[in-house]
């Protein structure tokens, strides 16, 4: 709720309200979801990036950008709807979630498969010297590939969870 | 009856209980059944397949008769 009162408290306390971050906090402390879509979408960004730096240069570089989106994504886990209050899940929110884990692993199984069968395919084309593929060599390839997994899914996940939120309450405090 | 008193007597997030106000969610049968018992009236009062008329409709209504 603004404050009222002293004029320039009035006009500061009018300048956090519009950065969003006093509702973010008060919608937390009643336990209501938040929906997310720019985070996981940019996490999802650096995710994709990270992957193509790992194979164009297949040094660490791919493997810490990918680590370091793990790192910001899996704690945004508990920003959003997934967030799980201390009561635990009511109906509404444990289906949400489900929905939510289901829809980022049927994508992330969707990616594993086709990009199993790419590199299947490219190292078969490279025996008969057709065409070649990158495919992971190194350890920090297949930690890369593991963080991009969990990234997508997790990301994925957060995004159907929101999008399976409805708008929220104008009223919650009623 | 506030939301966050009903939700805290059904064992729901409050803003589930906003949401089934507002018809965005549907709910379960035992919750259904739960909110129910906390008004000490038959399921389908509350809960029906065709959306109620607005309180002022209902008035309308009361008054046309």
């Amino acid at each position: 709720m603004p404050y009222k009162g002293d004029p320039i408290a009035e006009k500061l306390d009018k300048i956090a309200e519009a950065t969003g971050m006093p509702r973010m906090q008060r919608r937390l402390a009643q336990g209501s979801a938040l929906r997310l879509r720019y985070f996981p979408l940019t996490l999802l960004a650096f995710t994709i990036a990270g992957l193509g730096v790992q194979i164009a240069l297949s040094e660490i570089f791919g493997f810490w950008i990918l680590a370091m989106t793990w790192m910001v994504t899996y704690p945004l886990q508990q920003a959003g709807p997934m967030w799980r209050p201390k009561r635990g899940y009511d109906e509404r929110e444990a289906a949400v979630v489900r929905h939510g884990h289901f829809i980022g692993l049927m994508w992330t199984v969707g990616v594993a498969v086709l990009g199993s069968l790419a590199i299947g395919l490219g190292k078969m084309g490279a025996q008969i010297r057709l065409w070649d593929i990158w495919a992971p060599t190194s350890g920090l390839d297949w930690l890369a590939i593991t963080f991009f997994l969990a990234n997508l899914e997790l990301n994925v996940a957060v995004l159907a969870a929101s999008s399976a939120t409805p708008e929220p309450l104008d009223d919650e405090d009623e | 009856m506030t939301r966050k008193a009903l939700a805290e007597k059904v064992g729901v997030n409050p803003q589930t209980i906003g949401f089934l106000e507002r018809g965005d969610y549907n709910p379960s049968l035992e919750l259904a059944l739960r909110v129910s018992q906390v008004f000490k009236v038959p399921v389908e009062v509350l809960f029906a397949f065709k959306p109620f008329p607005s309180v002022a409709e209902a008035l309308l209504g009361q008054g046309e008769a």
